[in-house]
């Protein structure tokens, strides 16, 4: 049901039918990072975790079709190449559409912005198991307050449909609001607050219950099984231009997973460059 | 025939002096940060302490181009009066807007040349920005004096045809922050003579916004 909400939507926005762009512009972007996430296998239990780090090289390319003063519509073509250190089996490759409504009825940058998101992607790992699809839909409005400080909120919604099992097919609702700070020199610092409540596919040696949809998995030789959890998240983040088209940033993430008694912790520390063509 | 050439001589006299009154003396200013590194895009103004300001002239034009979703100019200094018209030499839309006190204006969603220029009457600083492209940023500043100039790459500028005199100087950078120019000190400008001045401006900083997306603080979970 909510995949089908999340296609209709992505369809509405990918093709406007009936609306008259008054001008088209080209969207290109690039982006590489890298990170280190300390609980890669989502294992509660500290000798069932194992950590890794994680390249990854990801563009979009598409168009963007300004509707009037207020709205504009974009439609991309996302890829995205990544490539874990150790854990080779989770190398994998995403190949999507994304379509985003966005709308800034006021003048200037400190006007208020509402955005629209909806997008696919199939995903092809080494270790199919975890092939399957994503679809991703997301409302998030912002507001500059000055020219130093931000807001922004975002709710997202994610589905993912595994192609051979039902251990990694599952959906998930993230709300987080996020606080920036630019500084005069370029540099911007972000803090921000989530909370999720969704699948995660979790592993132990031991399966806990019989009743959750469970699997052995070869690559971190233990059982895969999925359950319901709350999930804190906790970011920090910065980033600097570097000449007009391209910023680097730094930034880590806590997120908390909680389940009954029982914690499911994992932190990301991530760098890494992106790029503008537009 | 000797009182011909007496005449066609006192003629080419008068028309020099004539010349040499209206041409005045250069002021050439060279702006420095406090950090001595030379300052491009500086505005530097003359102002006649106690002299007359000559009324401006009806027809002064300057354009502020729009190239590769920049403003060129980045800093563009006009006399009060003046018709600045605002081509968009890209292929794309944009929506340039001003909330400046000196001249709030917008010119909605267009390509290619306005049908009418925007008269900045008023001094100050305007800033620029378009609707579309948030990091595009330019700046007009207005000034009442006919006597400015704005630093090139070498932190240098040259004023011509400045009447000998007494001058308060002003300066106004973007990145100084400053609303309005700064008084700078004093000048006397001595007839047929260069004045040279080296000036210090601070700087606040203020790096371009990218136009890369940011990545940071987007939480995607």
């Amino acid at each position: 049901m909510k995949r089908s909400l999340i296609i209709a939507l992505l369809s509405i926005m990918a093709f406007p039918g009936g609306i008259r762009a008054l001008d088209y512009s080209r969207i290109a972007n690039i982006r590489f990072d890298v990170t280190h996430d300390t609980n890669v296998s989502k294992a509660s239990s500290p000798s069932d975790q194992a950590d890794d780090t994680i390249a990854a090289l990801s563009g979009s390319y598409g168009r963007r079709l300004q509707l009037n003063e207020a709205d504009r519509v974009s439609v991309t073509v996302d890829f995205a190449r990544i490539e874990y250190t150790e854990y080779n089996g989770m190398d994998n490759t995403r190949a999507g559409v994304s379509a985003a409504w966005f709308r800034k009825p006021g003048l200037g940058p400190r006007a208020p912005w509402l955005n629209v998101q909806a997008s696919a992607a199939r995903l092809g790992y080494r270790y199919d198991i975890w092939d399957g699809a994503e679809y991703t839909a997301a409302i998030s409005a912002g507001k500059s307050f000055n020219d130093f400080f931000s807001l922004s909120a975002a709710h997202v919604v994610r589905d993912r449909t595994a192609s051979t099992n039902d251990v990694y097919s599952g959906n998930s609702y993230t709300s987080s609001i996020v606080a920036g700070f630019s500084f005069r020199n370029g540099l911007r610092l972000s803090a921000g607050y989530g909370l999720s409540r969704g699948d995660i596919t979790a592993h132990c040696i031991m399966p806990r219950r019989p009743s959750d949809p469970t699997l052995y998995e070869e690559l971190f030789d233990s059982w895969a099984y999925r359950r319901v959890f709350k999930t804190q998240i906790y970011s920090l983040a910065a980033s600097y231009p570097l000449g007009y088209t391209t910023t680097v940033f730094a930034g880590m993430e806590r997120m908390e997973a909680r389940r009954a008694a029982r914690n499911y912790p994992l932190e990301l520390f991530r760098m890494g460059i992106a790029h503008s063509m537009e | 025939m000797g009182s011909r050439i007496i005449t066609i001589i006192a003629l080419f006299a008068a028309v020099a002096v004539a010349g040499a009154q209206v041409k005045g003396a250069e002021f050439q200013a060279v702006v420095k940060s406090d950090k001595k590194q030379v300052v491009e895009d500086a505005v530097v103004a003359l102002v006649p302490m106690g002299g007359e300001i000559p009324e401006p002239e009806k027809t002064l034009t300057a354009v502020m181009d729009q190239v590769d979703k920049e403003f060129v100019p980045r800093v563009l200094p006009v006399r009060t009066g003046t018709k600045v018209s605002f081509p968009n030499s890209d292929n794309i839309l944009h929506h340039v807007y001003s909330f400046s006190k000196a001249k709030p204006f917008e010119l909605p969603l267009y390509k290619g040349a306005p049908a009418n220029p925007v008269v900045f009457d008023n001094p100050g600083v305007v800033v620029l920005g378009c609707n579309i492209h948030d990091w595009m940023k330019g700046y007009i500043v207005v000034l009442e004096t006919p006597w400015f100039g704005k630093t090139g790459d070498k932190g240098k500028t040259l004023i011509k045809d400045v009447p000998p005199g007494r001058y308060k100087i002003f300066l106004w950078h973007p990145e100084s922050a400053s609303k309005n120019l700064d008084p700078a000190g004093e000048a006397a400008i001595v007839k047929d003579e260069i004045a040279k001045k080296e000036y210090t401006i601070k700087l606040k900083g203020g790096k371009k916004k990218s136009r890369a997306p940011d990545p940071a603080g987007v939480i995607n979970y």
